[in-house]
């Protein structure tokens, strides 16, 4: 009886246990080839699938941690969903690249002020910028929404906002300067 | 050394014939990453799995008639 661990598992296969039998019986240099190949076969299986099965684990958890390191290195911050998924974080970033004071050809909405009756409104607004202007107009003159004024514009929607509440601001600190003004002549 | 020598070693059909013997290996293994993750692993470990076939060197293992040999002195 073999006691060879290898040796039994070769021999186990019927198919070769005929023919060692019959090599046994009946030696011939062919069959006996025809043996030892086989057995090379064999043997480098079992090498590769006892080597893959102690490699594949330490493989695979290599590979997750990449990812994992990956993802660490390489965040979507961004892109992240805000506000139940409606808007991403990269809209809040302001685009610097929008100066207040830069050149807007505009004309139709350059004299916005004239819509105004109070004397006080009048010169306030005459004294904002000309993209602030645009903006106003469109939002209570035209009843556009801010986004379609970013899309006319070409500017994010956060930008139009800004360029609202800056115009806001500007107008009620005017307004408050100037009934302060009136006050200290009383 | 050995590998190249057979070209039964050398051909598709051991490297198919040793993925499939893999696979249920190479299925439990899948879990170690999260699901997005798996076929990508999958296929990693398939490609490393046929490049070593090719490549790999393990240590020389006698042969059929010594190891019979051996086993008669025993």
């Amino acid at each position: 009886m073999v006691q060879n661990r290898l040796l039994k598992s070769f021999l186990e296969d019927e198919k070769i246990n005929k023919l060692y039998n019959s090599y046994l019986e009946n030696p011939t240099t062919h069959t006996k080839d025809t043996i030892e190949k086989l057995f090379k076969i064999h043997v480098r299986k079992l090498q590769l699938l006892s080597y893959f099965s102690r490699v594949l684990y330490f493989e695979s958890q290599r590979y997750d941690k990449q990812i994992r390191r990956n993802n660490r290195f390489n965040q979507l911050t961004l892109d992240s969903n805000i506000n139940d998924g409606e808007n991403r974080f990269i809209d809040l970033i302001p685009d610097e690249s929008i100066d207040d004071d830069s050149e807007w050809i505009y004309s139709d909405f350059a004299h916005l002020e004239v819509i105004f009756e109070d004397k006080q409104l009048y010169n306030i607004v005459s004294k904002l910028g000309q993209k602030k202007k645009y903006v106003l107009h469109s939002i209570f003159v035209d009843n556009l929404t801010e986004e379609e004024i970013s899309k006319k514009l070409g500017i994010s929607k956060q930008a139009v906002n800004k360029a609202k509440n800056q115009a806001f601001q500007k107008i009620r600190q005017e307004y408050q300067k100037n009934r302060g003004d009136v006050d200290a002549n009383k | 050394m050995p590998i190249n020598e057979l070209s039964e070693l050398r051909s598709a059909a051991f490297q198919q014939e040793v993925l499939d013997m893999l696979q249920p290996k190479i299925k439990s293994v899948l879990h170690q990453t999260s699901f997005q993750n798996r076929l990508d692993l999958e296929q990693e470990i398939s490609l490393m799995i046929i490049r070593a076939v090719k490549t790999k060197q393990f240590r020389k293992v006698p042969s059929f008639f010594e190891l019979i040999e051996s086993e008669k002195i025993i």
